[in-house]
Parts: C-alpha cells; sequence; structure tokens
C-alpha cells in the first residue's frame, strides 16, 4: 500500500479513485466494513482504493485538553488499513489551519481535485471541515454536484452497542479489555521496547519484562492476562499496567510475566495483546502482600488463558 | 434616485449549489425590482440556464414554462439513489456491463417520443398539499400517477463507463433523472444522474446567458440591464398579429377586436407602433385578450410585428 504524507504528494495515477474517508483510529470493525466497501467499489470500477485520513487525530488539534489518548499509533492504524486491501492511503497532516477549511473547500479540494473521487464511503456519524459542518448529508449533496457518489453506512451494532472509537476508548478506560476486543475485532495492544528497569521483578523473584510504550496510556491501570508477541514467537503473560503506586513511582510503565520462558528480551520490540483484566490497581502494606498478590494473579491469569484456544 | 420600470428576460447561467431561489432572490435586490422570478426550476446540484422574467414580463411565466427545453446530463450506470441523482442514499450497486456505444444508443432509443414516466419521489409536485420530497424525508412512499410526457431527441454525446453522456431535448414536466434511472433498469444495472446542464430553454441559449458569477458580483444593474431580452423574446413560438390603434386600444381594454385574419390558438398581439400588447387567444378573425402587458415604450420588440 502506498502511503502519501500530504495533499501535494498524491499522484496522478491513483486518479480517479473510491476514498474511505474517516478519522480512523484504532481500525475497529465499523471502519473496517467503511474500507472493504471503498475496495469492493473500487474493484467493480477498476479504480484505486484510496483511505484518507488525518495525523494527529482531528480532536488532539482542537481540544487537546480533553483529547482521549489514541488507541493506536499511526503505524498500526496504517498496517490495518493495509491489510484491508487498500491501494493507498492518504494521510492529511492536520492542523489549526487545515480545520479551518469549510467542508465545501475539504471536498473541492482534497476530495475531487486532489483524489478524483468518483465514490466516497464514510460511516454515518463523520464530519468534518472547519466546525464539523460537514455531514453525510452534505457530503451526499455536493456529490450530486461534484458527480461522485456517496455511501453512507449505517451504524454497526456489536453485542447491542455501536462500535465506535469512543466507545472502544471508553472500554479501554474502564480496563474492560474484552469489551475492547469485540469492538476492535482483535484484542487491544501496546508495543514498546524492552528496557532494563530497577530489576525489583528479578529480586521478588519474578523477572519482568518492562516496557517503555510507544504512546499515550488509553487503558486503565490494573493486572491483565495477555499474550506477549516478539519476532515471530509469542507467550502467554501476566501484564501490570500502571503507575507502580507501592515503589511510588509516577511514569506509567508496563511489565510483562512471560509464563513458560527463560531468556534476554532486552531492546526487543515486545507487543502485549490485553486479553482480560485481572484486578485494578492496587497499594500494598509491603513486599510481601504484593508477592503474594502477584502469586495469586499469575494463577488466575493462567487459569483464565487456559480456557482460550491457543494463540 | 428612481429606477425606470423596465421588463423583459434575462438569461442567467446558475452556478452549481445555488438555489434557482437564491438566484431570484440575488437579482431582486441587485436590480430592485420588486416583480421577478424564474422560468422553471432547477436543482441546486444542476448548472445552466434559467431565464428570470422581471417586470411585466412576469406574467408570461406560463407561456415561458410550455417551451420546450435542452439538457447535456451525465448518466452513471451501475448505481440506484433514492432520489435517482447523487444526492440520495445509495440503494443498489451493480456491475457495469462492458456496453459497446451501439447497445447504449439502441438502449436510448426507445424513450424518444410520447413517453411515460413516473415523477420521482424527491420531486417539487403536490400530493394533498404537501411536497413530494418533504413526504419522502418522512419516509412516506405516495402512490404516483406515471404522466406523459414528450423526448424529442436524445443524442449521445460521449461515453467513458461508467458514464455516459446525453443531451437531450424534451418538453415541459420531463424529469431527466427519472430518464436515467429508467434507462439504467432498461440495461439491467441501474443509473443515477451524475451531472445536469440545461442548455436551452425555448429561443433562450445558456451560450448568450450572464454568467452566475458576474451576476453574483453585480452590485447594482448597471451592466445587467443591457442584457435583458423583450418580454415578446418569451413568445417566438406564438404566431404575430399587429392591430390599428382603434382595435389596439379595445383590446387592451379587454375587449375581443377583428383582426381580418383567421387564427386559432395564442398569437402576440402587437399595436400600430410595434409595442407588445400581450397575449391573446385566436377566435377565427377575431382575437380575444389572454394577457396584457402594459406598453413599455422605451424598449422597441425585436420581432417583427
Amino acid at each position: 500500500m502506498r502511503i502519501l504524507r500530504d495533499l501535494p504528494s498524491f499522484p496522478p495515477e491513483l486518479r480517479p479513485s473510491v476514498a474511505a474517508l474517516g478519522a480512523f483510529d484504532g481500525i475497529h470493525l465499523a471502519h473496517a466494513k467503511i474500507l472493504d466497501t471503498a475496495v469492493e467499489r473500487a474493484r467493480a470500477l477498476g479504480m484505486p482504493a484510496v483511505a484518507c485520513t488525518f495525523d494527529p487525530h482531528p480532536a488532539a488539534v482542537l481540544r487537546p485538553s480533553l483529547a482521549p489518548a489514541p488507541i493506536a499509533t499511526l503505524e498500526e492504524n496504517l498496517a490495518h488499513i493495509a491489510e484491508r486491501g487498500l491501494d493507498a492511503t492518504l494521510v492529511i497532516p492536520f492542523t489549526r489551519e487545515f480545520s479551518r477549511m469549510e467542508a465545501e473547500a475539504f471536498v473541492d479540494e482534497a476530495l475531487v481535485r486532489v483524489l478524483g473521487v468518483r465514490e466516497v464511503v464514510v460511516g454515518f456519524n463523520h464530519t468534518f471541515g472547519s466546525g464539523a459542518r460537514g455531514t453525510a448529508v452534505l457530503l451526499r449533496e455536493l456529490g450530486a454536484r461534484h458527480g461522485f457518489v456517496t455511501h453512507v453506512l449505517p451504524p454497526l451494532q456489536v453485542n447491542g452497542l455501536t462500535v465506535s472509537s469512543s466507545a472502544i476508548r471508553e472500554a479501554l478506560r474502564e480496563g474492560d479489555v474484552e469489551l475492547a476486543r469485540a469492538l476492535l475485532g482483535r484484542p487491544y495492544s501496546l508495543t514498546g521496547v524492552v528496557q532494563r528497569g530497577a530489576g525489583r521483578g528479578r529480586t521478588l523473584g519474578f523477572p519482568t519484562a518492562n516496557l517503555k510504550p510507544d504512546r499515550p496510556l488509553a487503558l486503565a491501570a490494573g493486572v491483565y492476562a495477555a499474550r506477549a508477541r516478539w519476532d515471530g514467537k509469542g507467550a502467554d503473560a501476566v501484564v501490570n499496567v500502571g503507575y507502580r503506586p507501592t515503589f511510588a513511582e509516577a511514569q506509567y510503565w508496563v511489565e510483562a510475566f512471560l509464563f513458560d520462558f527463560s531468556g534476554d528480551l532486552y531492546d526487543r520490540s515486545l507487543t502485549v495483546e490485553f486479553l482480560c483484566r485481572i484486578r485494578a490497581e492496587m497499594k500494598f502494606p509491603g513486599v510481601e502482600a504484593l508477592k503474594a498478590q502477584v502469586q495469586a494473579d499469575m494463577e488466575e491469569a493462567r487459569r483464565w488463558l487456559r480456557t482460550q484456544p491457543a494463540g | 434616485m428612481s429606477l425606470p420600470h423596465r421588463s423583459g428576460i434575462l438569461p442567467v447561467e446558475k452556478g452549481t449549489g445555488v438555489t434557482s431561489f437564491q438566484v431570484v432572490a440575488h437579482l431582486r435586490r441587485v436590480l430592485r425590482a420588486p416583480r421577478i422570478g424564474h422560468g422553471g426550476t432547477l436543482d441546486p446540484a444542476a448548472t445552466g440556464l434559467l431565464p428570470i422574467l422581471i417586470g411585466e414580463a412576469t406574467k408570461l411565466t406560463p407561456y415561458l414554462v410550455e417551451l420546450d427545453k435542452e439538457y447535456v446530463a451525465t448518466v452513471r450506470l451501475g448505481i440506484t439513489t433514492e432520489s435517482q441523482d447523487l444526492s440520495g442514499a445509495v440503494l443498489e450497486t451493480r456491475t457495469v456491463p462492458d456496453l459497446p456505444q451501439a447497445a447504449l444508443a439502441a438502449a436510448l432509443a426507445p424513450f424518444v417520443g410520447v413517453i411515460r414516466q413516473l415523477p420521482p419521489m424527491f420531486s417539487a409536485l403536490h400530493r394533498g398539499g404537501k411536497r413530494l420530497y418533504d413526504l419522502a424525508r418522512q419516509g412516506v412512499e405516495v402512490e404516483r400517477e406515471p404522466r406523459e410526457v414528450t423526448i424529442h431527441e436524445i443524442r449521445l454525446e460521449s461515453v467513458s463507463l461508467p458514464d455516459f453522456v446525453i443531451r437531450v431535448r424534451c418538453g415541459k414536466g420531463t424529469y431527466v433523472r427519472t430518464l436515467a434511472a429508467d434507462v439504467g433498469a432498461a440495461l439491467g444495472c441501474g443509473a443515477a444522474l451524475a451531472g445536469l446542464v440545461r442548455t436551452r430553454v425555448g429561443p433562450y441559449a445558456v451560450e448568450n446567458a450572464v454568467s452566475w458569477d458576474e451576476v453574483r458580483e453585480a452590485r447594482s444593474g448597471e451592466r445587467l440591464w443591457p442584457r435583458l431580452l423583450p418580454p415578446d423574446s418569451a413568445l417566438a413560438a406564438l404566431a404575430p398579429v399587429r392591430l390599428d390603434a382603434g382595435a389596439a386600444r379595445a383590446f387592451a381594454h379587454g375587449q375581443a377586436v377583428a383582426t381580418g385574419l383567421p387564427a386559432r390558438g395564442f398569437l402576440r398581439v402587437y399595436g400600430p407602433d410595434g409595442a407588445l400588447l400581450g397575449v391573446g387567444q385566436g377566435l377565427g378573425d377575431r382575437v380575444k385578450p389572454e394577457r396584457l402587458l402594459h406598453a413599455d415604450p422605451s424598449r422597441p420588440s425585436v420581432l417583427p410585428a
């Protein structure tokens, strides 16, 4: 999949196109449906399927103090978009200046002139342009003027819930990684480089891989049953996410204890897929109490992981 | 400052995204013309000729809407929408067969002549005091009667599948988007109107129209008044009759007068000086006033009286 980092770099050979338009954070089941529809229409018309998205997430620019932590990094999102078979993704740098562009101008300049869209696929609740005036209804109206078809996909429900990035962020804030997984269509994951920690895990008798995550924390602190992956290998794990209140450190950290594994993972990139929350973060009166709890957490995580098909 | 009362027809090329009503509202302000209207709505997405009737000429609206129209329409195959154009929800998508130009032309042929059209749900027609498009928005599907319309000619201008472009010359009340949808249905893959330009209304052509940019930027009528065409330009299809001074006076007072020429149907009636008096109904060798216009001596006729 080709990745274009701004409007001027969009090559003419990708015109005309069918575009999937969205903020695409996390690439959940509803995003997948939008992307798949664009690919299907593009194949039917014999033209490229292009995802059109923004970086950073518009909310992070418009309401930085209120903006939630993103579900995934741009690189992860692009990888998931590529998996759906799109030919290219245009990542428009989202700036304050860009945010002032009127909806009509965005359609005219980006979608019509640059992408040469013949068809556009959006979710029912997508908005664009200054003041979020651009809605699916306006997009259809503009499509009639510019000669493109607008496919507006209806809400997608899973377990009676509408799939949306905000529902997933809320689930993650609550630590409900099972719900997040149901809405995403795959487990929520974090990736980071394994760092040398204080070595406390080792002294406690549980050597852990300490991750320096590559993004702000979207997940509630606590202990999770997880699957760790690195270099094409994998292991079940129990993972502690949090600020490690017992040792009075402010930094957020991810520690993974890998079952049935011994070896050196330092400086490797490790991905942790969160499967089930074992308990919330808590403070312990002393090291012995902590040790006992860690033992209990590991047993609980193991028990839970045994009920799952092997990853 | 007092402006002269002027009347006539201003052919305007409507821009995209502007409603016909907005064009009229803008011109009413700029020309300070209290009586002003347009001769047949163009959808907001459509462009092309929108004749504007000003002053006494507004009385000729019923004759203008009767005139034949010509459109250049882009039809998108393989897609069926609720509104029959691209402004509505997509109902169905289908694979577009690889149609040779001859097959397309053959599919268009049966639509020439007097045909029956089912007016679209998304149309300005009224049913029970409500506009069909308002009912459509509420999700109400109304039983509609097919209407007879006349299509004089359909010319296939270009093909670039899934699109093709046709030039359609048709009579009053024809829905081009319904034509597009019906052609799509006949081809089996569905179709929707993807672009529409009105190129002619009766004697008026888009090439001679004032562009929407000129209209929009005008702050006064200075540049626009000279572009006005006289009222009788809207009546070019009617036979002319010239009355002498006495008959003209009686006609202007609403009386049927003798013409000495046998004529039936609508006539455009002139006074002895060549000024348009109005439209008359021919009753053998007499003519009865149908619609009277007040004289506008500063504006000579362009048509032979």
